[in-house]
């Protein structure tokens, strides 16, 4: 049986001075497995490794991480579909400071999401049962509600590395776009105003990463071109859609 | 307008200005008018080399004023060394005044090339 090559990112603050990639040699499993699944058996070897993992199954968003240069969930990337020459890098996910080993600190991540204000904003009097949408409303939140917020799209894309505090980043630009296209919301005027300024969603050029890279196979690109086409047009349409 | 959409605006507005005039110039060459005569005394192109003059400077500002919040924060060139990281603020200062200054004596100088 032949072995596999996991070259995996170890960092522990507490023994370490600096990160370095240690190599560990595994007999190949004998039927595919998931990337997860691996790091589960090099954990059985040496249990100081350090990952993040719930469901393992795609939902929680939990074990994003960098695998052989592309961002993922490890537990639903096969390792056939990224060991290349034998060999599998392991790395967290880039850009963001690292706790320990693939575990990184999803503070800045989460902060933007606080800032797009993630909830649905309606001052007129609650129904007594739901806000009701015609099902044609409703179809323009598919594509935008499923979002794992596992930070794949976010920490592929260069404009966040550099500016995480002030660039909104795709994940939460497309949370925005999920609460700017809901007929519900009635706030979508101020919602746009809080990210007009040339950082929080100009400073996405549209290189795509986030698309390449989503687990879930959404298109963050997409809702910030549609974010920066809301932005570009009249305030006037804006009150008019919230019939203000 | 917002500082944001302006600087949008400008880029693609500015970019869209710079391929006509480029057209402008591949018709004025292919038609064997681009002459020195030309070029001195016709004020339609005069002004609308100024105008290309002056686009030039403010897309070129956006540009590099983005190349600037992007690579000389104290983030990205703390990731040199902890003491760049500590002064990148005034680095990028520094450079942003460097390429104002510098554009400003471009267009001076077009200007008195092209009107004087």
């Amino acid at each position: 049986m032949s072995s596999l090559e996991v070259n995996l990112y170890r960092y522990n603050p507490e023994t370490d001075k600096f990160p370095y990639m240690k190599t560990y040699n595994i007999e190949k499993p004998s039927r595919d497995i998931m990337v997860l699944d691996l790091l589960h058996l090099l954990k059985e070897g040496d249990e100081s490794i350090s990952y993040r993992r719930s469901c393992r199954e795609g939902v929680c968003g939990s074990d994003g991480m960098n695998i052989n240069g592309k961002n993922g969930l490890a537990c639903i990337t096969p390792i056939s579909s990224v060991i290349k020459k034998n060999k599998i890098d392991l790395r967290p996910l880039p850009g963001l400071p690292v706790i320990r080993d693939l575990v990184v600190d999803m503070s800045e991540f989460y902060a933007q999401y606080e800032k797009i204000k993630p909830f649905l904003q309606n001052d007129t009097t609650a129904p007594e049962q739901e806000r009701l949408q015609s099902p044609a409303d409703r179809d323009k939140l598919d594509g935008l509600y499923e979002c794992i917020l596992c930070a794949c799209c976010s920490t592929s894309c260069p404009s966040f590395w550099w500016n995480p505090d002030k660039f909104v980043g795709p994940a939460a630009l497309l949370q925005a776009y999920r609460f700017l296209a809901d007929t519900r919301d009635l706030k979508a005027e101020e919602r746009l105003e809080d990210l007009s300024d040339p950082f929080s969603v100009y400073r996405c050029h549209g290189i795509m990463n986030c698309v390449s890279v989503c687990p879930k196979s959404l298109n963050p690109n997409k809702a910030i071109g549609e974010i920066k086409s809301m932005l570009l047009k009249n305030k006037e349409n804006i009150i008019a859609r919230d019939g203000a | 307008m917002h500082i944001g959409k302006l600087y949008w605006f400008m880029q693609r507005y500015s970019a869209i200005y710079f391929l006509a005039f480029i057209v402008y110039l591949e018709y004025l060459f292919l038609s064997n008018e681009l002459t020195y005569t030309f070029l001195s005394t016709n004020i339609y192109f005069k002004i609308f080399l100024s105008i290309f003059i002056v686009l030039t400077n403010i897309h070129g500002f956006i540009g590099l004023w983005t190349v600037g919040t992007d690579y000389l924060t104290t983030r990205t060139l703390g990731f040199l060394s902890d003491r760049l990281g500590g002064v990148a603020n005034s680095v990028r200062r520094l450079y942003e005044i460097l390429f104002i200054t510098m554009g400003c004596l471009i267009t001076v100088l077009y200007f008195l090339i092209i009107w004087f």
